[in-house]
């Protein structure tokens, strides 16, 4: 998969939670860290996303926050 | 219209100091606070007086140090629309509306108020006190006012900046359509570059006083895209919304586009940020973005520190931003094929 987004995390789906049209996915990435989602119910299915199933997180560098503790 | 300013003015340590000439039906000033948009404006007005130099518009001087040639704001039949539109508060929106044009003799209205306020969706506010309108209401009125008063040039002085944000947009059809309706030029002053780009054809844009470039709206938003930290604004005209499940989809030229977020989609002019687009080498088998579109890339270009990549989406423009190095993996080239994948929740509702 070659694609332009610089952050391409691998992980397990942790949950899924259902809202009215979109869904929030927890990735787990090794180490622990956990990552959220919000897509379409309509991508769930389509990508078959499952608790425990493995799945990337894929995020464009320009859409990363940083902060640092004072 | 035709329009050749060449002025020098100073006061305190702004010193204005720029000469242009324009040609067109709608054209912007663009720069930030300070930068002198508000100081032309005034000059071209007669409601400032420069040290030096000259205005001409069709021809005509309106102001002219070396012809001692100096018209009174009322002579230069130039109506102005400010950020605050000032209605006259004791007056309902009618009498607001009329006030110039019922001060006109006949021979020289050039509007008809029964053609007007359709055009400008007032009829429903013709009956109300101007007190309880909403701010874009009230541009309204105040447009249609001056508009009424027959002026030979109309300047919008960023007519939107004091609307919220949900709905400023919104005033943009009724101005398109009215300054195409009744053919009187525009010049329209903002600091925003998508509103110059939806209302202009094209722009002086003013730095510290001085005229730093005459180009295209669309050009100055490319040139500015890496620079600012919102990427460039595509502009999308979405049509045919239907929703399914609480998602909408909508055709944008021979495609199909998935939004969501969007309370009941209406057919309109939608924005997609340039960093809301990624760039995948081949089709991927499978991801939670909804739109995956088939492009082709025109070309690459510098855009600050990160490479802007124009995309050609069958007919349909899109510039998408990414880094230097995903640009190197991805072997971008001009000619070659690209899938752009963009999520459901990234296009924002202008109009």
């Amino acid at each position: 998969m070659k694609l332009s987004a610089r952050n391409s995390l691998q992980g397990v789906v942790k949950t899924i939670i259902d809202g009215a049209v979109n869904a929030e996915v927890v990735i787990e990435l090794p180490g622990g860290v956990q990552i959220t989602s919000i897509v379409t119910k309509d991508a769930v299915t389509a990508l078959g996303l499952a608790v425990g199933k493995p799945a990337y997180a894929i995020i464009k560098a320009s859409n990363v926050m940083i902060g640092v503790d004072h | 219209m035709k329009l050749d300013v060449d002025l020098e003015k100073r006061f305190g340590s702004f010193h204005w100091s720029a000469g242009f000439s324009v040609e067109g039906e709608r054209v912007g000033v663009f720069g930030p606070s300070g930068s002198g948009k508000s100081t032309l404006m005034h000059m071209l007005a007669g409601l400032l007086k420069p040290d030096s130099g000259s205005i001409y518009l069709d021809g005509e001087p309106l102001f002219d140090v070396g012809r001692r040639v100096n018209l009174s704001p009322q002579k230069r039949r130039i109506g102005v629309v400010f950020q605050q539109a000032h209605l006259f508060p004791h007056l309902g929106v009618e009498r607001n509306l009329l006030f110039g044009y019922n001060r006109l003799p006949k021979e020289e209205r050039k509007v008809d108020p029964a053609a007007l306020v359709p055009v400008l969706g007032l009829e429903p506010l013709m009956g109300r006190s101007v007190t309880t309108l909403s701010g874009g209401e009230r541009q309204r009125v105040a447009l249609g006012r001056t508009l009424l008063s027959s002026p030979r040039l109309i300047l919008m002085d960023e007519p939107l900046t004091g609307l919220d944000a949900e709905r400023k947009y919104q005033i943009i059809p009724y101005l398109k359509k009215v300054f195409a309706e009744f053919g009187i030029p525009l010049l329209f002053i903002s600091h925003s570059l998508n509103e110059m780009r939806l209302m202009t054809e094209q722009v002086l844009e003013l730095t510290q006083g001085k005229l730093s470039a005459q180009i295209s709206a669309d050009a100055l938003a490319l040139r500015r895209m890496g620079s600012t930290p919102d990427g460039f604004t595509n502009l999308m005209e979405l049509r045919a919304p239907q929703v399914n499940d609480g998602l909408a989809s909508c055709r944008w030229g021979e495609q199909e586009v998935i939004l969501s977020g969007v309370n009941d989609p209406t057919a309109g002019m939608y924005a997609l940020s340039s960093k809301d687009i990624t760039l995948f080498k081949r089709h991927p088998e499978a991801t939670s973005a909804r739109n995956l579109f088939r492009c082709k890339v025109v070309r690459l270009f510098a855009a600050g520190r990160r490479t802007g990549v124009e995309l050609d989406c069958q007919g349909q423009r899109l510039v998408s931003q990414v880094v230097a190095d995903a640009a190197r993996d991805l072997e971008l080239v001009a000619g070659g094929d690209v899938v752009a994948v963009i999520k459901a929740s990234a296009f924002r509702r202008l109009y």
